[in-house]
């Protein structure tokens, strides 16, 4: 798991930032190394080591840097892979909302080793949602907030998400203002080339 | 009069009642699985789902026309469904290669209700016909299967990925651990892995064991750029004076050895040694300087080791070496 997580963040630093800014934060992180495999299992710490780093290279504070992490997750071409699979959640966004409670174990049949915090979903009117994160992952939450976003706009469609702090639990709160609000990106179950590869 | 028009009025208050149920069977069926078929008792479709007219879009032809059951193999006939009812079916389009479905038919009333799934082929499917999630009820869990495969081949892919990485660095890795940074030779952990291989075959060979005279005057008086440099030149001499499979290390300093393959004659290698030493005692220009050195060597043949130790052979090759030494250096001694 921390090895996805991790290489996530190497992709995110050096496609936004270049190669240079991520070897600054390898070092202030004292990794020792310079690349991340997404299938080899580091220690929880290194991850934490990063996103101080982080919070020091770019002077913003860790929810800032893991909202726009998540929205790159979706938007990057390097992650591609990771937008069809959330896309996988629901015809229009409304249904990906609605699984999205699903999420940690649709992961996890695609990867055993992945787990995801568990994420609760409240009904709280009419298209209102209150998502509730679990724990095990410090700053999932603000990460998922940057993929919501992001994932709203792919689908199409026009939401309101906020990150609401402060509780015993993450809660992220969404209002489904239409579902149909522009053409959004296209998806295909089985697209004609492999670009699953 | 009234009365035939009131029998009318039943009649075509009937139909209608009938036309209304048939509606509500098909819009429901429809739904529950899109993938349905439904058959009349003359053996004609009557209706088709919004997902299965993709790829059998007319009513109105015979069921046995557009569909093969390949699985029981001999449901040939509207009669025969009767006999399979409820039972897994096998089906392919009987003018179309692929895709085949899974199906289950049951009569109803006179009519049979057929309802089909693509198997393992539902990306192909998929694909072919351009389907999306909404073209499957979602009980149907033929989108997550889709997922899953997705999935399943991009984590396949990462892993194939990972291993052809680790496998280079474990190649990168195993080259450096076996040579020399400097020369480019092997070194002598190489060298002992050349000299086992070499003693199981049983063919016989000779050791040469080199060390150079007057090297630390060099590196003293022009540093170690010059030192290196000579060290170099060493490698490419003992590279050139010796035949391809022949093994040449350093061991370390300047020190080398020298691995002569199935050479047995004294003669042999005392020419060898000759030619190496009148090669290394050239001068060696070095940017505005020029090196003087000499080399010992010590030889030892593998048939004159009474104990075919390689420890023991390597060091009475050293003894050799040194007795140069000590004879005035510049020569090669064999060990007896």
């Amino acid at each position: 798991m921390q090895g996805f997580v991790n290489r996530a963040v190497q992709c995110f630093v050096r496609d936004t930032y270049g190669w240079a800014v991520w070897l600054n934060v390898v070092r202030r992180a004292g990794l020792g190394f310079t690349n991340f495999e997404a299938m080899l299992v580091y220690p929880p710490h290194i991850t934490e080591n990063i996103v101080v780093a982080l919070e020091i290279e770019f002077r913003k504070p860790r929810s800032i840097i893991l909202e726009d992490l998540g929205t790159y997750l979706v938007t990057s071409p390097t992650t591609e892979v990771l937008r069809r699979m959330l896309r996988f959640g629901g015809e229009d966004f409304g249904e990906f909302i609605l699984s999205l409670d699903e999420l940690p174990d649709r992961a996890r049949l695609a990867l055993a080793e992945i787990e995801l915090p568990s994420i609760q979903l409240h009904s709280t009117g009419a298209k209102q949602y209150l998502i509730e994160i679990g724990e095990g992952l410090p700053g999932f939450s603000w990460a998922l907030v940057g993929v919501l976003r992001a994932l709203a706009d792919d689908y199409g469609a026009l939401a309101f998400i906020e990150h609401k702090a402060g509780s015993k639990r993450d809660q992220i709160s969404v209002v489904l203002a239409d579902d149909s609000f522009s053409h959004g990106r296209h998806f295909e179950l089985a697209p004609a080339q492999s670009a699953t590869g | 009069m009234t009365a035939l028009v009131t029998v009318d009025i039943l009649n075509w208050r009937r139909r209608n009642l009938q036309q209304v149920d048939f509606l509500a069977l098909t819009g429901a069926l429809d739904v529950l699985n899109p993938m349905n078929v439904v058959v009349e008792k003359d053996g004609t479709i009557c209706h088709i789902g919004p997902t299965a007219k993709r790829f059998q879009p007319d009513i109105g032809v015979g069921f046995f026309e557009a569909f093969v059951v390949t699985k029981p193999s001999d449901v040939i006939e509207l009669a025969d469904l009767h006999d399979v009812a409820g039972q897994k079916l096998v089906l392919g389009l009987r003018h179309s290669d692929g895709p085949f479905f899974t199906g289950i038919a049951m009569p109803l009333k006179e009519r049979f209700l057929i309802n089909l799934s693509f198997g393992f082929g539902v990306v192909d499917a998929v694909r072919r016909f351009n389907l999306t999630a909404s073209d499957f009820a979602p009980t149907d869990q033929s989108v997550g299967m889709i997922y899953l495969t997705e999935a399943k081949t991009i984590a396949i892919d990462e892993f194939k990925r990972l291993s052809e990485r680790l496998n280079g660095a474990k190649t990168r890795a195993e080259h450096a651990a076996q040579t020399d940074e400097l020369t480019g030779l092997m070194n002598l952990r190489a060298l002992r892995e050349e000299l086992i291989g070499l003693q199981s075959s049983g063919d016989r060979f000779a050791i040469m064991t080199l060390d150079l005279d007057h090297f630390k005057a060099v590196n003293d008086s022009l540093g170690h750029a010059a030192g290196d440099h000579v060290l170099k030149e060493t490698a490419r001499i003992l590279c050139e004076e010796t035949r391809e499979g022949d093994a040449v290390a350093r061991n370390g300093g300047d020190e080398f050895t020298l691995l002569l393959k199935g050479v047995q004659a004294q003669a042999t290698t005392l020419e060898i040694a000759a030619r190496i030493i009148d090669r290394i005692e050239q001068p060696i220009v070095f940017e505005h300087s020029t090196c003087h050195i000499s080399a010992s060597v010590g030889t030892i043949f593998s048939n004159d080791a009474q104990a075919l130790d390689i420890e023991e052979m390597l060091s009475n090759a050293d003894k050799a070496l040194y007795s140069s030494k000590r004879a005035g250096r510049g020569r090669n001694t064999i060990y007896t």
